[in-house]
């Protein structure tokens, strides 16, 4: 491992199944201390990319690096530094969790028992229980357990707050912030734009294999458009709306105004607030949306 | 629409079971013209022998009868085992889909979807009965035709009337697992129970055959079957036994319904105990869990005693049988031909080799069978993927797979040969056990020859290596038992795996075969840790 090469490098990295499938021509750095977002629908190309940093799939071209060793050839070496979350949750039937990490600690090896049982009482998970009696959040929940266990220096995460509640994700990103102030960089594939908003300092959007966008979040949320619906009980502040900067009318029947806003919306809850409103319906940006606005604006 | 994913699950049992019982059926017609011949006077001759042997058998097959004609071998020797072969097909088609599907979430999308249990149930029936119906006619018209090669005739309406017997066979033993699988979690538990079932609903009707459990056979559904004997001159279709079998395979299907709607999906019939211990955050302490090839041992610590105790049953059990087949066998020359494979020796020790051999070598097949679709579903359910995502090498793996097959082999393989050995003796059988313990040693390269091909396939094609390397065992086993009746030439003799075996305790070690095996296992698992090191690891 060089402490001076970035987490992860990927250069022309390219999968391809044919059929337009894969991920195709893939230039990416990610910094260190970084949580990178890497959004996309599904079908993509988020997880064939993954599986490519996991040496678990060849590239048909292109390379890819982790702190500067080779994904393929330094494959084992690259492993000691990563914890990995795959997307979808491997099968341990009447294992129980306590077996399951016993083994995935034994062939890493230099696991502290200790920060097993700090994960598993952060998400309340009884590792006492057979693999099969886990419902679909309590098997993401040790998949994180396995993920995190090691305190690795770079965390790959397949979709990892699927079938967690809204607790089990705050806690997730706690777990993700000590990670962080520890020093390690985050990879984590997602399609829920709130969530990487939340997490991460950037991200990239793939479509159709190819990487269509990368963006800072704090760039991306300041050019983020809503719609907003409005009803009023009585004749709506329209021309006060209009005269806001970073709104555009769009719609005005009656008591009833729609709207874009781009990045705060601030501002028109302040107008709002001396008129009488009945109901406000924002409507969030698809992926697609938001960086597209992004790269309009 | 449920029909026709039914349909579409029961193929691989269906092609399976019909290749096996059609292959059987043209193997026996054509063995029958080549060993009893086709004059009265040869027939007649080799009908006593096999009344012999047929009462010494009874155990297994049905009381033979008429032998002396083609109808009859065929209706003791074919279609008297065929039941155990339609029934391991009922019984694992009925565990899959009452516990399989369930595990994979298949039948809970299915319900989600709106078709009733009931109905779902029902449905899996009605597509086995169906696919039943289509491998005993194909069945049927593959026996027809192997024996119109042989020069010789079936009664066509017999041969309906049995098929007929062995659909009515077919579906009572599925319904029969399916109300046995309610009461499992898993389709391996639901699989094992069931076989227990069936497996005693089986010795019962043997053990009738030789006056034994009178009073409860007719509870057995393989005695019911037994019951029509349409081939045979004066014999029928017997429509009393016929109804029994569909009469409980409704029944069956009845109590499963009623058994599926009262439990939760993915729990037993069974009423479950409530947890009440305090919640586990540690991993767990066994040391076994962290070492290399241990770890893959203690995965299967259960397993492997349950492989031990089947096979040393069976070896007893076979075992037992040996003072009466050595004794049928100095009366009837055929028998003496083929377990001494047409040559000359030690009567005891060609039987305990031919027997204990046989049947071990059946098992552990079927055990490395099992590894290797446990290493399938590694890759197929994510386990290989999160191994992989630990720093270890590839080649670890394969490693690791070998010396956990090799140490697992050599442990059922010590434990079934002190047990056979020891019951052999008590048997009053006169055996070296030195040379013994050396046949029981050279199972072990054996299986582990057979993991190298299993290896191999499953880096060539992983969903279809474990159907792949069942072939390549079903054909050896078919070989090597065939082959003396047939009089195979050594180019098709070699084709069987279980030649490179050879008969160790007859004749020694075969050191040809061994280097064969050694040739075989360097050059498998060579390619599987190459195709493990290059290929995409897929799910």
């Amino acid at each position: 491992m060089r402490a001076d090469r970035p987490p992860i490098a990927t250069h022309l990295l390219t999968k391809d199944y044919g059929s337009g499938r894969g991920i195709f021509d893939l230039d990416l750095v990610i910094d260190r201390g970084e949580v990178f977002g890497f959004l996309g629908p599904n079908g993509a190309g988020k997880t064939t990319t993954i599986r490519q940093l996991m040496g678990l799939v060849r590239p048909s071209r292109g390379s890819a690096e982790i702190f500067g060793l080779d994904c393929q050839r330094d494959s084992v070496e690259v492993k000691r530094h990563i914890g990995y979350l795959p997307g979808e949750l491997p099968q341990y039937g009447g294992w129980k969790g306590t077996e399951v990490v016993a083994y995935l600690a034994g062939l890493r090896g230099n696991v502290d028992p200790g920060e097993v049982r700090r994960i598993a009482e952060r998400f309340d998970l009884d590792l006492g229980r057979t693999y099969r009696e886990y419902s679909h959040g309590n098997k993401q929940k040790l998949a994180l357990v396995v993920a995190f266990m090691h305190r690795p220096e770079l965390l790959i995460l397949d979709e990892p707050t699927s079938g967690l509640d809204p607790l089990n994700q705050h806690q997730f990103h706690e777990l993700v912030d000590g990670a962080i102030a520890r020093g390690a960089s985050v990879f984590l594939s997602s399609h829920v734009l709130s969530e990487v908003e939340q997490l991460c300092d950037r991200a990239g959007i793939v479509r159709e294999g190819r990487l269509v966008a990368l963006a800072p979040l704090a760039e991306l949320r300041a050019a983020k458009e809503r719609e907003v619906e409005i009803r009023f009980a009585s004749a709506p502040p329209i021309e006060r709306i209009r005269a806001l900067d970073g709104v555009t009318v769009l719609e005005s029947t009656g008591p009833r105004v729609r709207c874009r806003v781009r990045g705060s919306i601030a501002p028109l809850v302040t107008v709002l607030r001396d008129a009488e409103v009945v109901d406000l319906v924002t409507h969030e940006p698809t992926l697609e949306q938001a960086f597209l606005s992004f790269y309009s604006a | 629409m449920m029909l026709q994913i039914a349909l579409r699950q029961g193929r691989g049992g269906l092609v399976a079971t019909t290749a096996i019982a059609a292959f059987n059926g043209i193997a026996q017609s054509l063995g029958y013209a080549a060993i009893a011949g086709h004059s009265p006077a040869t027939r007649a001759a080799f009908a006593a022998q096999m009344e012999l042997v047929g009462r010494q058998l009874t155990f297994l097959l049905p009381v033979p009868a008429q032998v002396e004609t083609v109808a009859g071998f065929l209706q003791w020797r074919h279609f008297g085992t065929l039941p155990l072969v339609y029934g391991v097909w009922a019984l694992l088609a009925a565990a899959g889909a009452a516990r399989g599907d369930e595990e994979r979430g298949h039948v809970e999308q299915w319900l989600a979807a709106g078709l009733s249990r009931a109905r779902y149930l029902v449905s899996r029936v009605a597509v086995f009965a169906l696919l039943a119906t289509v491998s005993a006619a194909v069945t049927c018209g593959a026996t027809l035709l192997g024996t119109a090669w042989a020069g010789d005739a079936l009664p066509l309406a017999g041969l309906v009337a049995q098929g007929i017997a062995l659909v009515a066979l077919s579906v009572c033993c599925y319904a029969i697992a399916l109300v046995v699988t309610q009461f499992a979690v898993t389709g391996r538990t639901a699989a094992g129970i069931g076989a227990a079932v069936l497996g005693a609903l089986f010795l019962i009707a043997g053990a009738a055959r030789s006056g034994g459990f009178e009073g409860v056979a007719p509870l057995s559904p393989f005695w019911q079957y037994e019951r029509s004997r349409p081939l045979i001159t004066g014999g029928s279709l017997d429509p009393t036994s016929v109804m029994w079998l569909f009469g409980v395979a409704l029944l069956g299907t009845a109590g499963a319904v009623v058994l599926f709607a009262r439990r939760d999906l993915g729990s037993s019939a069974l009423p479950r105990r409530v947890s009440r211990a305090a919640p586990v955050r540690d991993p767990a302490r066994r040391i076994t869990l962290r070492l290399p090839v241990i770890a893959g041992i203690d995965r299967q610590a259960t397993g492997l005693i349950a492989w031990s105790i089947g096979l040393s049953a069976l070896g007893i059990f076979l075992g037992s049988l040996l003072p009466t087949m050595i004794r049928l066998a100095k009366e009837v020359p055929i028998i003496r031909v083929i377990v001494l494979r047409g040559g000359s020796g030690d009567l005891d020790a060609a039987f305990v080799g031919a027997v204990w051999g046989s049947s071990a070598l059946l098992v552990l097949s079927s055990y490395v069978i099992a590894q290797v679709a446990a290493w399938a579903a590694d890759e197929s359910e994510g386990r290989l993927e999160m191994a992989l995502s630990a720093p270890i090498p590839r080649w670890r793996i394969v490693l690791e797979r070998i010396a956990t097959l090799t140490v697992g082999a050599s442990f059922l393989v010590l434990v079934a040969s002190v047990i056979v050995g020891t019951a052999t003796r008590a048997q009053g059988l006169s055996v070296d056990l030195a040379k013994f313990a050396a046949a029981s040693a050279l199972l072990v390269p054996l299986v582990v020859t057979c993991g190298a091909i299993g290896a191999v396939l499953i880096g060539w094609r992983p969903r279809a290596a474990v159907w792949l390397l069942g072939l390549v065992i079903v054909a050896s086993y078919f070989i090597q038992q065939l082959a003396p009746m047939f009089g195979f030439n050594d180019l098709i003799r070699h084709l069987s795996l279980f030649e490179l075996y050879g008969t160790p305790l007859l004749d020694g070690p075969n050191w040809r075969g061994l280097a064969i095996q050694v040739a075989i296992i360097a050059v498998g698992f060579g390619t599987a840790l190459f195709s493990m090191s290059r290929r995409d690891i897929a799910r």
